[in-house]
């Protein structure tokens, strides 16, 4: 009996470490997400005015933005109240994984959860720093 | 007595739970013809587009999954036997200049898009299928052989989405091809003779597959810019008058352009007729309406104009592209404001199809509806429901229950002979008579496994051995005189 409520109690433990264990990844994230999201909106502000070869440029820019999970690049207007992101960008990681956390009792699948978040927000912000990088460096050279 | 021979007679039923007729197509000579499978087999391919911008609608069309599902194992058989895969709109164009790094864009060549089956896995923590494509087959004893965990909409949900870092100029149609036609090795096995084949588009432009790669090396000023007013809709669409390349237009009574760089939709329909038995057929389109059409919808849907495509500037982030084709339909979807261009290549492949071709407007929160409608098309399509206007003469009042007008045959194979299966002597209305010739059929009116719009008219094959595998129950009945 003493066994058993060990175990349980351990499992249950060991469920809490995975779910902070998430939440730390995904705060330690928010920052580098944050800062992506303030470069795009940069380059949302100067890639205007019909520059030269500005069409192929826009369409980085729009991968960069869909690969966050904001809402559409040229949309003028904010998202209304029940815009959700995408769960397969990177804005929409947060939330999705808090929910799904909440909702897993497999230890197995937890701490798949958060292997796979923890490699899903360095390829994406490895990604879009990239895509954000040759942006910027267009801009540099191309503006007036 | 009734009620052992009652359990007998659905023993063998059960054994043989391979009854399937397929598809009446209506009125050949006075009478209505259906093809059922007995096993209900179905390939379903979804093909998505990931062009830009497209991520609010994948996203919506993910959380609706659970209500295809549910249409599907709704059959009065349980969920169908299935094989399922995810392709994108994202085609190897042939030509350079469209790429923008890293896989993304329109890169050539493109082994990773092509018509190649995605399982990708999308969302965190997910698990895609162990494989191509998901297999979901009932074994004996009622279980599933399945080559995924978790639900039939995680999984779906978890490779569906497929991201929005795809070509601009979108290939629905030639991606479907290249999906199906065997170029694609690692697809090897998706599509099963003798299943029912149902293909499901979500995508917010048009089609644009191209035959003539040249189209791309187009000098830009010629063609409205380095965009895809190329193709949609420059040379992809014959109206009352020529499209400008330089001057915004209204243009009426478009139909697809067949003598330019893009490839007839007619092409892709015939090209799946030669990969199934269009009586095996369920095609559906969930795009921007083009004018003149009315969607399958409730209420049905249709274009913002009911006669006329608009090409116009277009302001992209206080960018001007100086031509492009304007918007069909518009619609909030997740919280955001979007818009459709006008499907008319689609529609025109889509039209090959007669009932079992559907059309949804992509402009709506929710595709909840055109899922469950589309699951429906396909419970119509196999089950064993006879529809059309049968004629409801009882031709042999002496025998119990409801005796048509049919003739019904096991078909196995293209170039095999037909084996008649007889009428059921039938001791009451839904009861074949223990000793009776084996296989023999008997229809009983049943509202509930064939609701309206169908005759409810249910067909029951009654069976001593299982048929062979791939084996269609073709049945022709009388019409009824007007």
């Amino acid at each position: 009996m003493i066994l058993a409520l060990f175990v349980a109690c351990s499992h249950r433990d060991d469920l809490a470490d995975l779910r902070a264990r998430l939440q730390a990844n995904v705060a330690q994230e928010r920052p580098h997400v944050a800062a992506l999201v303030l470069r795009l909106a940069h380059v949302k502000q100067e890639l205007r005015g019909n520059l030269p070869g500005w069409e192929s440029e826009l369409r980085i820019a729009e991968l960069a933005n869909d690969e966050l999970g904001l809402p559409p690049f040229t949309q003028e207007v904010p998202p209304g109240p029940s815009w959700q992101p995408s769960p397969a960008s990177l804005l929409g990681i947060e939330p999705y994984v808090t929910r799904r956390g909440r909702e897993l009792h497999d230890r197995a699948a937890l701490q798949f959860l958060v292997d796979d978040t923890r490699a899903r927000y360095a390829a994406g912000t490895a990604e879009v720093d990239v895509r954000l990088g040759e942006l910027e460096a267009w801009l540099a050279k191309t503006r007036p | 007595m009734r009620a052992q021979l009652l359990v007998v007679a659905l023993s063998v039923l059960a054994g043989c739970p391979d009854r399937s007729l397929s598809t009446v197509t209506p009125t050949q000579g006075g009478a209505v013809i259906k093809k059922i499978p007995v096993s209900a087999d179905i390939d379903v391919l979804f093909v998505i587009d990931n062009s830009a911008s497209t991520l609010d609608k994948q996203t919506v069309f993910a959380q609706n999954f659970p209500k295809f599902v549910q249409a599907l194992d709704a059959f009065p058989t349980g969920r169908p036997n299935l094989h399922i895969g995810v392709i994108d709109t994202t085609v190897d164009i042939g030509a350079q200049g469209f790429s923008s790094g890293g896989g993304a864009g329109c890169p050539s060549p493109d082994p990773g898009d092509n018509g190649l089956l995605q399982n990708t896995a999308r969302v965190p923590g997910c698990m895609p299928p162990n494989g191509r494509f998901i297999t979901d087959i009932k074994t004996v004893g009622n279980t599933r052989q399945t080559n995924y965990s978790g639900t039939l909409d995680q999984v779906l949900s978890c490779i569906a989405q497929v991201g929005a870092n795809g070509c601009g100029f979108e290939a629905q149609l030639e991606a479907m091809k290249r999906a199906l036609d065997s170029s694609n090795t690692a697809n090897a096995g998706f599509v099963r003779d003798g299943a029912y084949l149902a293909i499901i588009f979500l995508t917010d432009e048009d089609d644009a597959s191209v035959k003539d790669a040249s189209v791309f090396s187009l000098a830009d000023a010629n063609v409205g810019g380095h965009n895809d007013f190329r193709v949609q809709p420059l040379f992809a669409y014959n109206c009352d008058t020529p499209i400008s390349n330089s001057a915004p237009g209204t243009y009426a009574n478009c139909k697809p352009r067949t003598d330019s760089y893009l490839q007839d939709p007619a092409y892709y329909a015939s090209f799946l007729s030669s990969v199934k038995d269009p009586a095996q057929l369920v095609v559906a389109v969930i795009a921007a309406p083009p004018p003149g059409l009315m969607t399958n919808d409730n209420p049905p849907q249709t274009a913002s104009s009911a006669t006329s495509v608009s090409t116009g500037a277009l302001t992209l982030n206080n960018n001007t592209q100086q031509l492009a084709l304007l918007p069909s339909c518009s619609a909030t979807i997740n919280g955001n404001p979007a818009v459709g261009r006008p499907g008319v290549r689609l529609a025109s492949f889509l039209s090959s199809f007669g009932s079992r071709g559907r059309f949804y407007s992509v402009c709506q929160s929710d595709y909840s509806a055109a899922l469950t409608d589309i699951g429906h098309t396909l419970f119509n399509a196999i089950s064993p429901c006879l529809e059309g206007p049968v004629d409801p003469t009882d031709v042999d009042p002496n025998n119990p229950g409801t005796q048509l007008d049919c003739d019904v045959n096991d078909v196995t194979g293209a170039n095999t002979t037909p084996q008649p299966i007889v009428r059921c002597p039938m001791q009451d209305a839904t009861t074949p008579t223990p000793g009776g010739p084996r296989p023999c059929y008997w229809i009983d009116k049943n509202t509930t496994t064939c609701p309206s719009p169908d005759t409810g008219y249910e067909l029951n094959i009654v069976r001593a051995q299982p048929p062979a595998p791939g084996t269609n129950v073709d049945v022709e009945c009388a019409v009824a005189t007007m």
